[in-house]
């Protein structure tokens, strides 16, 4: 548990560890799900607001707004359907397996989030 | 009894290495006080700070409970009591919350990551100097009987000059985004720093969980300041010069502020959660006798709350008469938050599960953080919810909740973070004979004040008023409420007497004294300026630190850089992912430039406040100027190639690498800049489809060929900056190109300059016409940026500073004149569309 720096293997481990670091890119697929949330949110909200200003037909408005909250869920359904589906490199150890357990998870919470929130647009009135 | 000889050696070798870190690292004394850079320093006169600010507020505070303790009163009249709640409000939460998580982080998060100091020192003390000047412009106009008056959230249209005609207003416009200047400067600071410069070894997965909370809260700051700056911009400027955005007569939009100002304001409630929420992180699993419970799910919940916090803005204005559906996504959002917030709830109650608790004043006052965080949630919860926010909106229900969620979730787990790390800054530990009555007074002053607060709010009472009439059930829950409030300010006064006398009193402690395991306990305390001897090379998950063993390793210089060279400050810097050690960070040294550039920025605020609007542009000049002077004695004016840095690795200079610490500070200082520019545009698209008073009585025109060869220019100049990268990597001359790039800037800006003087409908007389211009001024603001770096690559290249191996000045250069093109082309192409637009709003029914 404790480092000790006297050993020679440790030190060996953790150079070859980092010789093969996870690429700083793949931090941004941390945000990717949730990313892909917010610019539904925005398209929805944008498009509802635009739909009701000038006068779109309830059908027309509905159907804009389902395909601006399905096309999202499909997008991050498939992120995490590829992803889920390789495994993490075992060359980047520990750390890739970290990123590769966190990126899943926060895929999979931006796709319940898009359905909890944008879901509404589904059921209620349009434009009161 | 002598020590044995070879313990007597090791203790001289590290006093010896002890004394010449010393010599490089620490602050010199008397008026070179004002030149510190170091974050131990700087971390603790931020805390210092915020704690004044905090007491002047409660005071406030408390002056607002006198007054509304019994109805009719009479002890402030109306223009009194809005002056001072509405200082209360701003003073809590941008002099004291937001400056006081500053604080923790700048003084904590090197340190719990193993490095010597933050990636950017001098950009630390700028910060520092802006807050505390900030906030002295805003203190000194309560004194001066000018302060604010139209609440924390300045909502126009009150704020305007019609309803709001002296400077009260301008004081929070101009001071609030003087503060706002430092908070954005920290956060480019935290999220460089924690990325790139972690001891060795360090890998995101083994990261103490307090790096991954400042790490998301500093990307939410990144975020969320922008749109409150753009909307103190933009109000400032209809205030000054009359261009009328949140005017409905001209084409503006009162709500407008509204949506901006909630953008900020939202995630500002999680930006001041998260590092508090950090803090507990890090001290439950120490007072559990056992490591954190679920550390992959918070980091998943942390990134998933900073998210949906900025996708719920509209929570705040459930009463404006937006249509109901698109309330329903807000309110959804606004329950589904609760989630990743109670994953770290039932973490932290899991890992005490786990352990075995030990009491001590910390763990107090984490019990009422517990309390006053469930009530808080749960009436977040109730407020979602658009019918009950529809009957409660506007009541002191509402201030209630919000004195829980950011009041308790502040001050408990602060005063915890205060007795916990106490003995880190001062080297003594309580004593507790006024712990322990000044938390019960606290939290029994807390209760009784706030809950209250509900009750009478469920009872119809309206927040933000300055008196009422004698009605029985809201008399004598306000009376108790105003008592409470006295019992908390006394609890509060006991603590920090208390935490002062520990300074005189407090008994001398060994380091670690709570047996923690985190790296900040591995350094001598209190800790030396250079913190770390020498760096630790971790390798196993950094909150499970042997520190006992590990710290006298590191005196004794037995880590990496375990010496010292040329008088140089360094540490290192790592791989983002890995934690490897990849580059020599050479630390700029104390120096005045940071102060004198604070001050040259708070003239031409003040400037502007006086209304000396052409001093004020001198000024902001003369801050470039300085600015392009911080860059001059930077870096290296040779190269040196790979160093040692101890334990057999050689590691090159942070210049003549490509992944240095300011290439990642300028790519995140982007993202900020890039949040105001999105905001701009919403704000166009929203007043085009949603204010009155469009389309303008005047067709809108811009000159097509004139914007095109604006653009053109710009491409010009991008090709400039790449082509003199090109050449010095080349090892040719890059004058030519610097030549051209400036040439081409030069004459973007002039025509740019022509298209603003030319705006149709004038930019007085309408939105459409203001809008416009502040998309020009914007791209004309960044092409003049961009000659300041040309002009800093010139003096850098004839001072030897740039070479073929350090290009760091030029690829800077290159990323902000293509980044200037970019979103220049994208403004440019926003104004050409507005006449289109315009034209479609005649298909409105």
């Amino acid at each position: 548990m404790a480092p000790d720096h006297s050993e020679a293997d440790s030190e060996r481990e953790m150079r070859n560890r980092s010789a093969v670091g996870a690429p700083a890119g793949q931090l941004w697929l941390l945000a990717l799900g949730f990313c892909v949330w917010g610019a539904a949110l925005v398209i929805v909200y944008v498009l509802h607001s635009a739909g009701c200003a000038f006068g779109w037909s309830t059908d027309a408005l509905r159907l804009s707004l389902g395909l601006a909250i399905l096309i999202p869920l499909a997008l991050i359904g498939w992120l995490w359907r590829n992803y889920a589906k390789t495994a993490p490199d075992p060359a980047l150890g520990p750390t890739g397996s970290f990123l590769h357990w966190v990126i899943l998870w926060t895929l999979a919470a931006a796709f319940v989030t898009v359905v909890f929130t944008l879901g509404p647009a589904f059921l209620l009135t349009t434009c009161i | 009894m002598n020590p044995p000889i070879e313990e007597s050696r090791n203790r001289s070798s590290a006093l010896t290495l002890h004394r010449q870190l010393e010599k490089i690292w620490a602050t010199g004394p008397g008026w070179q006080r004002l030149a510190a850079v170091n974050h131990s320093v700087l971390g603790v006169r931020f805390m210092a700070t915020a704690l004044l600010f905090f007491a002047i507020a409660g005071v406030l505070g408390m002056l607002t409970r006198v007054q509304l303790a019994t109805p009719k009163a009479t002890f402030m009249d109306t223009e009194t009591y809005n002056q001072v709640f509405t200082m209360h409000g701003s003073m809590m939460l941008f002099l004291f919350a937001i400056p006081m998580l500053e604080g923790i982080a700048v003084y904590l998060t090197p340190k719990m990551l193993g490095a010597r100091d933050f990636a950017f020192p001098r950009l630390t003390a700028y910060g520092y100097w802006c807050y505390l000047f900030g906030g002295t412009i805003l203190a000194a106009s309560l004194v001066a009987g000018v302060a604010p008056d139209g609440g924390w959230f300045m909502y126009t249209p009150l704020s305007s000059n019609v309803y709001t005609p002296g400077i009260n207003a301008d004081v929070w416009l101009l001071g609030v985004t003087f503060v706002e200047i430092s908070a954005l400067s920290l956060a480019v600071e935290m999220i460089v720093s924690v990325l790139k410069m972690r001891a060795p070894g360090m890998s995101l997965d083994r990261m103490p969980i307090f790096g991954w909370y400042i790490l998301v809260t500093a990307l939410m700051m990144l975020v969320a300041f922008p749109p409150l700056i753009l909307g103190s911009i933009l109000l400032e400027t209809e205030r000054a010069f009359g261009l009328p955005f949140f005017d409905p007569t001209r084409g503006g939009d009162a709500l407008l502020w509204q949506h901006l100002f909630w953008l900020f304001g939202h995630p500002d409630v999680y930006i001041i959660l998260l590092p508090m929420a950090g803090v507990l992180s890090t001290m439950i699993p120490v007072f559990a006798g056992t490591t954190l419970v679920g550390y992959r799910a918070i980091v998943v919940a942390i990134i998933g709350l900073a998210f949906v916090s900025f996708g719920i803005w509209v929570h705040h204005m459930f009463t404006v008469g937006i249509p109901h559906l698109a309330l329903s996504f807000f309110s959804a959002g606004s329950a589904i938050v609760a989630v990743p917030t109670a994953v770290q709830l039932f973490a932290w109650l899991a890992t005490l599960a786990h352990g075995r608790p030990r009491w001590s004043v910390p763990m107090l006052y984490i019990f009422g953080f517990f309390v006053t965080f469930v009530i808080g949630g749960l009436t977040g919860v109730m407020l979602a919810i658009v019918p009950f926010d529809w009957q409660a909106h506007n009541t002191y229900f509402v201030v209630a909740h919000f004195h829980y969620v950011t009041g308790g979730v502040v001050a408990f787990p602060l005063f915890a973070a205060l007795y916990y790390w106490l003995p880190l800054l001062t080297g003594r530990t309580a004593v507790y004979r006024l712990s322990i009555p000044a938390f019960w007074l606290i939290f029994i002053g807390f209760s009784l004040t706030f809950f209250l607060m509900h009750l009478v709010g469920l009872l119809g009472m309206p927040r933000r008023v300055n008196t009422y009439p004698p009605i029985e059930s809201w008399t004598w829950l306000n009376l108790l409420s105003s008592v409470g409030g006295f019992i908390m300010t006394i609890g509060f006064a006991l603590a920090v007497i208390d935490l002062i006398a520990q300074l005189r009193f407090g008994r001398r402690v060994r380091r670690d004294p709570w047996k923690a395991a985190t790296l900040e306990w591995a350094m001598p305390i209190p800790p030396p300026p250079y913190a770390f001897a020498s760096l630790a090379n971790i390798y196993t998950r950094a909150d499970r630190i042997a520190v006992r063993e590990l710290a006298p390793s590191l005196a004794r210089g037995e880590g990496y850089l375990g010496f010292t060279r040329n008088g140089w400050q360094e540490t290192l810097g790592v791989q983002m992912t890995s934690g490897a050690p990849e580059q020599l960070i050479v630390l700029p040294r104390a120096t005045y430039l940071p102060l004198i550039t604070a001050l040259s920025t708070a003239a031409a605020v003040l400037a502007i406040l006086f209304k000396f609007y052409w001093l004020s542009l001198v000024m902001a000049l003369v801050t470039a100027g300085l600015f392009v002077l911080w860059g001059q004695n930077a870096g290296h004016a040779r190269d040196y190639g790979p160093l040692p840095v101890g334990r057999g690795l050689s590691l090159p200079p942070h210049t003549e690498v490509p992944s240095a610490p300011p290439w990642w500070g300028m790519i995140f200082a982007l993202v900020a800049d890039g949040a105001l520019l999105t905001s701009l545009a919403f704000g166009v698209l929203y007043l085009w489809i949603s204010a009155p008073n469009w389309p303008p009585a005047v067709r809108s025109e811009t000159n097509l060929s004139l914007a095109l060869a604006t653009v053109a220019g710009l491409f010009i100049a991008a090709a400039g900056a790449h082509g003199s990268l090109r050449s010095v990597a080349g090892n040719r001359e890059p004058r030519v190109w610097i030549g051209v790039a400036a040439v081409a800037l030069f004459a973007a800006i002039a025509a740019l300059v022509v298209l603003i003087a030319n705006v149709i409908p004038h930019p007085r007389e309408h939105a459409l016409g203001a809008t416009t211009a502040a998309l020009l001024a914007y791209v004309a603001l960044h092409a003049g940026i961009g000659l300041l770096f040309l002009l800093s690559n010139v003096m850098r290249l004839a001072g030897g500073f740039v070479s073929p191996r350090r290009l760091i000045d030029l690829r800077l250069t290159q990323l902000w004149i293509d980044y200037t093109t970019v979103t220049g082309a994208l403004a440019i192409g926003l104004v050409l569309a507005l006449p289109a637009l315009v034209g479609m709003l005649g298909m409105r029914p």
